[in-house]
């Protein structure tokens, strides 16, 4: 048991500074802390830690300004894509043959990664610390979005969830991941940066 | 956080960070994490978790009241390092200020628990 707790301990102090995390691993371990008091210790300061960083504006404006309505918007767009797309590949439904509709597709395949990889590095920028916390309510729209897309696609749910994936999760996964390594970001990037998204 | 034991069960910001002031002073050299909280808690007669001391540490040197920056690796650790801290000249002049005006706000006073 004691080793599943410190196995935890772990786990939860990768949401430290390094700097800190091996200050209070090393203060456990001089101090003989036991696997329950040190995983108590570290989610107090884990929780303490992502509260303060909520002082801060930048959290909020990722959470109000793109968790929200650029989540709402990119489920849409993805839902819309994937309906189209279903139904030039599997109901070959005349109208989508036109000129303007299959420019429409097209345009929406490069609009909704490319929005997804803005609105991931955007988050990524702003948040770094408490991205996990966005990502999750980001993905809370997920549900939603799946049941959509099992009511478009009844014949290839599989091949719509990966394109769901590829359209719309990787390049924002990919987008944060950048927004990280760019580190944090002032107030005139990320307002460059919203009109796109 | 840490307390006191009846019935005010925690120390308020500022007193818990007297605190920590008054045993990062006494430790000197041998000022660090571990050890303040073990000096704490021996003062007190109360654990002090890990989480009050950390973000505490964090506020007083944003306050310019101390100086910390990571120490040597020790076995006894695990290899890991301390962090190691040092009471500023500002922040022995505001814990010499608190302490001080405690005192002669008590003067006269008796404290008998009910």
């Amino acid at each position: 048991m004691n080793r599943a707790w410190w196995w935890l301990v772990d786990r939860i102090s990768q949401a430290l500074e390094p700097s800190e995390r091996d200050a209070v691993r090393g203060d456990f371990a001089e101090s003989g802390e036991s696997g329950g008091r040190a995983l108590l210790g570290i989610l107090g300061l884990v929780v303490r830690r992502q509260l303060l960083l909520w002082k801060d504006w930048r959290p909020w404006l990722g959470l109000i300004g793109l968790v929200g309505p650029v989540g709402v918007l990119l489920t849409i767009r993805t839902l819309a894509l994937l309906g189209g797309l279903s139904y030039f590949f599997w109901a070959s439904y005349p109208a989508m043959t036109t000129g303007e509709q299959i420019l429409l597709l097209g345009g929406d395949l490069v609009l909704v990664p490319v929005l997804s990889w803005t609105a991931g590095f955007v988050l990524g920028s702003l948040t770094r610390r408490t991205l996990w916390l966005h990502s999750a309510l980001f993905c809370l729209w997920l549900p939603y979005s799946h049941a959509r897309v099992a009511h478009y696609v009844r014949q290839g749910i599989v091949f719509a969830l990966l394109f769901e994936a590829v359209l719309f999760f990787f390049p924002a996964v990919l987008g944060a991941r950048w927004g990280i390594r760019k580190g944090t970001i002032g107030l005139r990037r990320p307002i460059c940066y919203a009109p796109q998204s | 956080m840490c307390g006191t034991p009846g019935p005010s069960k925690r120390w308020s910001e500022s007193e818990f960070e007297y605190l920590l002031l008054s045993s990062a002073a006494r430790l000197g050299e041998d000022s660090y994490g571990a050890a303040i909280r073990e000096d704490l808690e021996k003062s007190i007669g109360r654990r002090c978790s890990i989480g009050a001391l950390y973000t505490t540490l964090e506020r007083l040197e944003a306050k310019g009241l101390i100086e910390t920056w990571m120490g040597d690796a020790t076995p006894q650790r695990g290899g890991r390092p301390k962090r190691m801290v040092r009471v500023t000249a500002k922040g022995v002049r505001a814990a010499a200020d608190f302490y001080n005006a405690v005192m002669r706000v008590s003067r006269g006073v008796s404290w008998v628990r009910p």
